[in-house]
């Protein structure tokens, strides 16, 4: 069965982006860079919402770094908003609901599958239990001030077990697990 | 010569100190890697910062306890140290070997004992009066333990709320009994 592979980047403090600071916060290096051009997942469809789609195929049109290699991806933008046609090479749309979705996708399809920013799509796609692995890399910056996108806002409790951690640059620490997510309220959850 | 300080957190991954789950202390996840950790951590001579809030709950949980309770040999050895609780409120006695309250404002405070002490400083928990001393400057180092958990439903407590902007020097990491991160960063206010 193809794989759902939830993927971040964050700050230490859960955030995904923040006001005022750069790409990466700055604080991307050789290392980490080298492991995003050569990610075994390279060949997963990428799923995302209309909110970053509208973000990234903007960055895409104004010919920004990094997106040229966006490009060439298989892409799936779940909306309910957006018409055809998109206008970001090799997008596709689905007006279905996303968890409907990704579930017949994961089911009858050949293709693994990744996100890509997108966090109400993957909190749903988590609480649906549809997600095989959960990787985030933590930036080393706390944005207390700036911080905007917490990732975790509106998540269920989740047990993980740890797959893989990775420490790029001597800075930048990528975490990577299984999530269970653990549906039945706590207090009556067996101990 | 500037007594080290050292911030001593817990969290799930999203970031939350605490719960109000059936998860347990540790949020059931502690190991023996982890807990020999601890206890080599607090094998040297340190002096220990707590807040009220912090101190209370240590009370409840370690007050009465002693050697050979269940409580975890790095909790016994914590108690053990000289401690200064921070608190305009909190009055002794405690049942606590070497607690003393001082009331003022907490960097002020801290910043004195950085400057007096000869042994390293270390808080654990106390999530506002380590905010307010990260902004000051006063926090040498975040050990930063991270559990496999996501508690969206159950977490209480976010370490870093308060927190102002600062960057972060990745000092030290580890990975104990195969799911648990230890980071260690020195943070400088952005």
């Amino acid at each position: 069965m193809p794989e759902l592979l939830v993927d971040f980047i964050t700050t230490l403090d859960g955030y995904g982006a923040a006001d005022g600071w750069p790409g990466w916060w700055g604080l991307q290096g050789p290392e980490y860079l080298a492991w995003l051009g050569n990610q075994p997942e390279a060949d997963h469809t990428v799923l995302m919402g209309a909110n970053t789609y509208r973000l990234m195929s903007g960055f895409a049109a104004k010919g920004e770094p990094g997106t040229d290699e966006l490009a060439g991806l298989s892409k799936i933008v779940f909306s309910s908003t957006l018409r055809e046609p998109l206008t970001w090479a090799n997008s596709r749309l689905v007006s279905q609901d996303a968890v409907e979705a990704v579930a017949d996708m994961k089911q009858n399809g050949a293709t693994s599958m990744r996100t890509m920013g997108s966090l109400s799509l993957c909190r749903s796609l988590l609480a649906a239990g549809l997600v095989d692995r959960f990787r985030v890399v933590v930036f080393p910056v706390v944005t207390g001030s700036s911080g905007r996108e917490r990732i975790y806002d509106s998540y269920p409790d989740i047990a993980l077990d740890m797959i893989n951690s990775h420490t790029f640059d001597g800075r930048i620490q990528l975490l990577e697990y299984i999530p269970t997510v653990l549906d039945s309220p706590p207090a009556e959850r067996p101990s | 010569m500037t007594a080290t300080y050292t911030w001593d957190i817990f969290s799930s991954i999203d970031g939350f100190g605490s719960h109000n789950g059936d998860w347990g202390g540790y949020w059931g996840k502690q190991g023996p890697e982890l807990l020999d950790h601890r206890l080599d951590l607090y094998d040297v001579e340190q002096r220990m910062i707590f807040g009220a809030n912090t101190f209370r709950s240590m009370l409840d949980i370690l007050g009465s306890r002693t050697e050979g309770t269940d409580v975890d040999g790095w909790n016994t050895r914590m108690r053990a140290m000289p401690t200064t609780v921070i608190s305009s409120t909190l009055t002794g006695p405690f049942e606590w070997p070497d607690a003393t309250v001082v009331s003022g404002d907490g960097v002020d405070i801290v910043a004195r004992l950085k400057g007096e002490s000869e042994v390293p400083l270390r808080s654990h928990g106390s999530l506002s009066l380590n905010w307010a001393l990260m902004a000051a400057g006063l926090v040498d180092r975040v050990q930063l333990t991270l559990f496999p958990v996501i508690t969206g439903q159950t977490g209480l407590e976010p370490i870093f709320e308060g927190a102002a902007d600062f960057d972060l020097d990745l000092i030290e990491n580890r990975t104990l009994d195969g799911h648990t991160q230890e980071l260690i960063y020195r943070p400088t206010v952005h």
